[in-house]
């Protein structure tokens, strides 16, 4: 029957009372859909790292409506205005539907054999021929965790390679890397229920009112019920966020650095220091300073990709002093900010009567010296104590919806496995135990990650790659480079995907890809928490998912066995299968998670679980289960490196990789709009979301724009050492960046647009995080 | 040989085309006839600004400017130059005519100086109400605006006007009915490009007055009476130049011709027969 | 018998004559007739949102002489020209901002195109302009309203934080959201209608009225004590 808006509304209300009265959803369902004929399914959104709960409505085998889930403890209901639109991303006109070849530079339509069998004798040949380094893949913090679970182990298992790596390279690695070098385990000991309990927040490079909407909205509404909470932001342009902020930080770029240290010191000579947590729960390294930037010299990298650190014991009087060198008034000089407010903000963070919690992003994380600045933000709440209780802790929000659950949790990077990494003889033991190997299957040398695979692509050291869940070749910085390397002969490119993007363009073979629900799948958000959800429609024409496609592959390559269950134990469910097996990786060891079927009825649970119960807050008594009673604080990640204390590492100011000249005077940033989601390849194609923003712009402070004799609507040339775009000039938008400071928006996927067409592939040596904040541009009327 | 039908149907044409070609070039003449800008150039029509002026009281000095070099352009080549040349419902009428030529209909005039009631009627009205009602019902404006927007309304209006003339009524609108017309036949008494009749050619066969749009402007020339075309209705077209077999007729200025007086004239060719 | 008058031959003749002559009677006036229900008829047009710098309606009406160049220059094609059952606006310039509305250029083409300053050539900067007044029209509908972050209409306003701002209030019904509510401001809006035309509903929830329409008025016996 047609879907009336009053029957609608009926059904709304009536499902809403039947959850209220404590029926369950899956009954709720059935008495609901003789009303509107649409049933009810709970998924979490298919955009950013907050996890919002939805609920989604299909009739007839299509996606036809979705709603916040009320009883989502993230969002209760609400959604931002990508997960409004969540019921059109499936429907775009030109959604994938068959396997493509190219043959004679056309794309054919084939089948999925052929295509199959092609991906499979391609990469069987480049193993034959050229060994393990000539075979990768591009995975994604997109991925469903079953999904990343089934490449890791088809490429580190069944091809013996560490050629994997996720676009959460791009997002989240320095996080991940200070995590690990800080706690000796990644992902935030918090969650978002701090935010109902903190005094005082710090946005530190996070544009969190456009890209974490529903967090920013908790927020928002602790600071109107609590007069005296207050919000610090730190930023290189003021964005919406920094429009609700009582204290705008506005730095100097990269001098993020010299603030946060001086922070430090302040705390430090001030005497706001928590003795006794230092003394009981801290420890203090130094690693090495003066580092590459990844860059290539002369052809030659310049270190950053086989940087290793080399840490050292310090004591605290070191790092006192070390940190005694960052004078309010030095950070002052560097980053353009008033010295009285940096001591003002660093008290206010210290102040022992509040409770703060620190939030950031990419301003931090896509950063030349990434590791380092998450380091300079732990280090203040480790100075502190102020940690791992309600309302006290460092959170480092994720971009991707599970950029957390897959990328970082399965370990779906070049160097890692799910527990550990691949160069830990211990580690590689464990994952050959649980994935039934022979012992010395796994290859101890860590495979490239995101830059150096796009220059293994271009140098032809790799032969083939499959990218799978992602916009490589729009989302690469100094993207036409690796564009240009992409197309070269003797390259195998496999691209898995939903609709025709920048890099289907490039690809020999395109496999058309179920979306979201049209699989059963996971994510894990930026709390730790793990969401499941069930299949609801079927992808259109013959669009598979990556799992189906990955295990196809891998049997016709001879890895059958590493996928070969005996799925009567697990419902049928292939899914299940991979989940059970992952599960045995974490528990035990601090990343336990729940039963494949528990997950169905919750709505989510945060990890560890243990026997049955979520954990808030890791590493603290009472909280934790890993941390016995009398421990109080235990970081049991260190415990066999240093008995269970966090790291404070030294961390110093130094210079980007490409800073303004006279050639090139501007700072150029680049980032996202609330509108559109990433490359917007999905958000491009809901039209409300294209009419309302429909092309990448360039915002300008308005006294460089009077200057360069650029008013607002006219089409400029933004230009660095690596290309151009011509987009329009935003002058007093949503976005107003410092003077001599540009901002790009890269959603755009118009060749003449591309933001990455100007961004520097150089990264941190440490976490190989490219910087997509800094790099010198030049703007020109056209 | 038609020379002077030739180039005038060249420029009715060119107007048209000049009204199409802004939907495909903007950069060097938009606008239509009652303002356009050529090469940053702006022209304005003197009778629509008029309207407007006497609908509001006010006037916009560059207003008049534009209209001023238009008004000086047709004070020079004859005020209803811009029916016979320029006007594109004139063109539309013309050949409208030439249907009706082949049907045998009868005909009924209305009284010469009814447009020029119209033309009173209309600014009356404008005063009065503020409405500018010209500007509204306009049918020359029905056809530019179709050609330079698309709109298409106006064209029922035009087509029964159309019908009205196959019917009813010869050459009816531009006769009897177009108030813009009757303006610039105002503007044409001053004009300085005019018909001229050589007397001692003309053979008074009459034949110029069967393809003149308005005879009676050919009346006093024809009797000997003037030596041009005096009255501002002459819309300059050519068509009698054309169809004169002797070649007594062509364009000539104003103030460059001797103008006798009819009795002067009798004195001279007394032999000729009085008409 | 030759030289005999065949009356009834005439007579249907003449009434053939007659009959045609009525046809075409009919024929020609039903065009004219079209043409007066057409302009004094039902509008299509509500209201009419004028091109920037556009004089008091009345006015305009009159001091438009209907030569389009306004819509011409519009390097968006936003403005759009009257047919004529547009009535006594047959033939001037207005805008549909749920199409196209206007990007506020901030050399002003339009109004620097206009012969008769119906288009106010006295208006040089875009703060200036009054098209209309931009207003949440359906608050049921306004997604923002209802604690969905959109906010579409404010971070895409070109008078972002003047024109448009957010007035933020808790969420009452989930008790720890923040909803964060477009507010319009008269004095700053320009009416350019982006606003409308973003909205991401079916139908947008904010839009935008000739000034006229919409505003209010307050006493001039009273002023608030705080302002």
């Amino acid at each position: 029957m047609e879907l009336s808006r009053r029957n609608f509304l009926k059904a709304s209300a009536a499902l809403a009372a039947m959850s209220a009265a404590g029926v369950s959803i899956d009954t709720a369902d059935a008495r609901v859909s003789k009303l509107t004929g649409i049933t009810w399914t709970k998924a979490p959104c298919r955009f950013c790292g907050t996890g919002c709960g939805v609920l989604v409505g299909v009739k007839n085998g299509k996606v036809v409506a979705t709603k916040g889930d009320p009883y989502a403890p993230v969002n209760r209901g609400l959604n931002c205005i990508k997960g409004y639109f969540l019921a059109k991303i499936l429907y775009g006109k030109d959604r994938l539907t068959k396997p493509l070849i190219r043959k004679n530079g056309r794309f054919v339509e084939a089948s999925w054999d052929e295509a199959l069998d092609l991906v499979a004798s391609k990469f069987k040949e480049a193993l034959d021929k050229y060994g393990p380094t000539a075979v990768g893949m591009f995975g994604s913090g997109q991925w469903t965790i079953w999904e990343g679970y089934a490449a890791s182990k088809f490429v580190k298992a069944g091809m013996r390679s560490n050629n994997i790596d996720p676009n959460a390279r791009f997002c989240m690695a320095s996080a991940v890397a200070a995590f690990i070098r800080t706690f000796g385990k990644d992902e935030p000991m918090g969650c978002y229920d701090d935010i109902e309990y903190a005094d005082t927040f710090f946005t530190w490079g996070a544009n969190m009112a456009e890209m974490h909407p529903i967090l920013y909205s908790r927020l928002t509404d602790r600071k109107l019920k609590f007069k005296h909470v207050k919000h610090v932001d730190l930023c290189t342009q003021i964005t919406r966020t920094s429009a609700t902020a009582d204290i705008i930080i506005l730095f100097k770029p990269q001098t993020d650095l010299a603030i946060a240290n001086a922070m430090a010191n302040v705390i430090i000579r001030e005497g706001l220091v928590n003795e006794e947590f230092i003394s009981k729960h801290v420890a203090f390294l130094k690693g090495q300073h003066n580092l590459p930037y990844g860059l290539e010299i002369n052809g030659k990298n310049d270190g950053g990709a086989t940087f290793k650190d080399k840490p050292k014991k310090v004591s605290f009087d070191e790092y006192r002093r070390f940190v005694s060198a960052y004078t309010p008034s030095y950070a002052a000089r560097l980053s353009g900010v008033p010295a009285e407010k940096i001591v003002e903000i660093a008290r206010l963070f210290a102040d022992p009567n509040r409770k703060t919690v620190s939030f950031w992003t990419m301003g931090v994380n896509q950063h030349t010296r990434g590791v380092w600045m998450n380091h300079l933000i732990y280090n203040l709440h480790l100075l502190t104590g102020k940690i791992s209780e309600p309302g006290n802790g460092p959170f480092s929000l994720t971009g991707q919806p599970s950029a957390c659950g897959t990328a970082r949790e399965v370990g779906t990077f070049a160097h890692r496995l799910p527990i550990g990494v691949v160069m830990n003889p211990k580690h590689r033991a464990l994952a050959e135990k649980i994935w039934k190997l022979p012992p010395g299957t796994i290859n101890p040398k860590p495979g490239y990650h995101a830059i150096e695979m796009a220059r293994a692509f271009e140098r032809g050291d790799l032969k083939c790659l499959w990218v799978m869940c992602n916009n490589y070749f729009q989302a690469l910085p100094n993207v036409q480079r690796y564009r240009r390397g992409a197309e070269k002969e003797g390259r195998f490119l496999v691209v898995s995907e939903a609709y025709p993007t920048r890099t289907t363009e490039l690809a020999d073979v395109v496999l058309p890809t179920a979306m979201w629900v049209e699989k059963e799948g996971a994510y894990g958000n930026a709390e730790r928490r793990t969401q499941f959800w069930f299949k609801a429609v079927d992808p259109p024409g013959e669009a598979k998912s990556d799992l189906w496609q990955i295990i196809e592959v891998a049997k016709r390559m001879g890895y059958g066995h590493l996928f070969d269950y005996d799925l009567s134990k697990y419902d049928g469910k292939i899914e299940k299968a991979l989940w059970e097996e992952y599960r045995q990786f974490g528990i035990g060891r601090g990343k336990d998670l729940a039963p494949f079927d528990v997950y169905h009825k919750v709505r989510g649970l945060r990890w560890p679980v243990v026997d049955g119960k979520e954990t808030l807050w890791r590493y603290r008594e009472g909280y934790d289960p890993y941390v016995k009673k009398g421990q109080e604080i235990f970081f049991y990640g260190n415990k066999d490196k240093n008995g269970g204390k966090a790291n404070i590492w030294l961390c110093p100011y130094e210079p980007p990789a490409e800073q303004p000249d006279d050639e090139y005077p501007f700072w150029l940033c680049t980032g996202r709009v609330l509108e559109h989601w990433h490359s917007g390849t999905m958000t491009q194609r809901v039209p409300e979301l294209h009419r309302a923003v429909p092309e990448a712009f360039v915002s300008i402070h308005p006294d460089d724009a009077r200057a360069l004799g650029i008013k607002n609507g006219d089409r400029v040339r933004v230009k660095t050492r690596r290309g151009e775009i011509i987009v329009r000039a935003e002058i007093e938008g949503r976005n107003k960046p410092q003077r001599g400071l540009v901002f790009v928006p890269w959603f755009d996927e118009e060749p003449s647009r591309m933001a990455n067409n100007l961004t520097l592939d150089a990264y941190d040596p440490i976490s190989k995080q490219a910087d997509f904040k800094k790099c010198a541009c030049r703007i020109e009327k056209v | 040989m038609k020379k002077w039908l030739y180039i005038r149907r060249s420029i009715q044409f060119l107007i048209i085309g000049i009204l199409l070609v802004q939907n495909f070039d903007k950069r060097f003449i938009i606008g239509d006839l009652n303002s356009m800008s050529i090469l940053g150039v702006t022209l304005a029509n003197p009778f629509t600004v008029l309207e407007s002026f006497l609908g509001t009281g006010e006037i916009y000095l560059p207003l008049i400017i534009a209209s001023l070099i238009v008004l000086a352009f047709y004070l020079i080549v004859g005020g209803r130059t811009f029916c016979g040349w320029i006007c594109p419902l004139h063109l539309v009428l013309e050949f409208t005519d030439k249907i009706r030529n082949r049907i045998s209909v009868s005909n009924n005039v209305l009284p010469r100086g009814t447009k020029f009631m119209v033309l009173g009627l209309v600014l009356v009205i404008t005063v009065a109400t503020g409405v500018p009602v010209f500007e509204i019902l306009s049918p020359i404006n029905s056809i530019t605006h179709a050609i330079v927007f698309g709109v298409w309304m106006g064209l029922i209006l035009v087509a029964g006007i159309i019908l009205f003339e196959i019917a009813f009524m010869k050459r009816g609108w531009c006769k009897y009915l177009c108030p813009m017309g009757a303006f610039y036949s105002l503007l044409g008494w001053l004009s300085l490009v005019r018909v001229r009749i050589d007397k001692l050619s003309c053979t008074k066969c009459m034949l110029c007055k069967e393809v003149c749009l308005e005879p009676h402007v050919l009346e006093s020339p024809i009797r000997g009476r003037h030596e041009i075309v005096v009255s501002g209705e002459c819309t300059n077209c050519g068509a009698c130049i054309d169809r004169c077999e002797q070649g007594a007729l062509g364009f000539s200025f104003r103030f460059f011709t001797k103008e006798r007086r009819y009795g002067q004239w009798q004195e001279d060719h007394r032999s000729y027969p009085s008409l | 018998m030759s030289g005999e008058i065949d009356i009834d031959k005439d007579k249907k003749e003449t009434s053939r004559r007659q009959v045609l002559k009525m046809m075409a009677g009919v024929a020609t006036a039903g065009p004219f007739l079209y043409i007066l229900l057409t302009m004094t008829g039902k509008k299509g047009y509500p209201f009419f949102l004028r091109p920037p710098g556009a004089i008091q309606e009345g006015a305009f009406n009159t001091l438009c002489i209907r030569c389009g160049k306004c819509a011409k220059v519009c390097p968006y094609d936003a403005i759009k020209i009257a047919d004529m059952d547009a009535g006594v606006a047959a033939g001037t310039p207005y805008i549909v901002a749920r199409e196209t509305p206007c990007y506020l250029c901030p050399d002003l083409p339009c109004i620097n195109s206009c012969p008769t300053s119906a288009l106010d050539h006295s208006i040089k900067e875009r703060e200036q302009i009054n098209m209309g007044i931009a207003i949440i029209t359906d608050r049921e509908e306004c997604l923002s309203l209802n604690g969905i972050r959109c906010e579409v209409c404010y971070r895409t306003c070109p008078l972002i934080d003047r024109a448009i701002t957010l007035k933020v209030h808790p969420n009452p019904r989930t008790g720890r959201h923040t909803i964060f509510e477009p507010v319009v401001h008269k004095e700053e809006c320009v009416g350019c209608g982006q606003c409308e035309h973003n909205c991401v509903l079916e139908r947008p929830a904010i839009r935008v009225f000739p000034e006229e329409i919409i505003a209010g008025q307050i006493g001039r016996h009273y002023m608030y004590g705080w302002k």
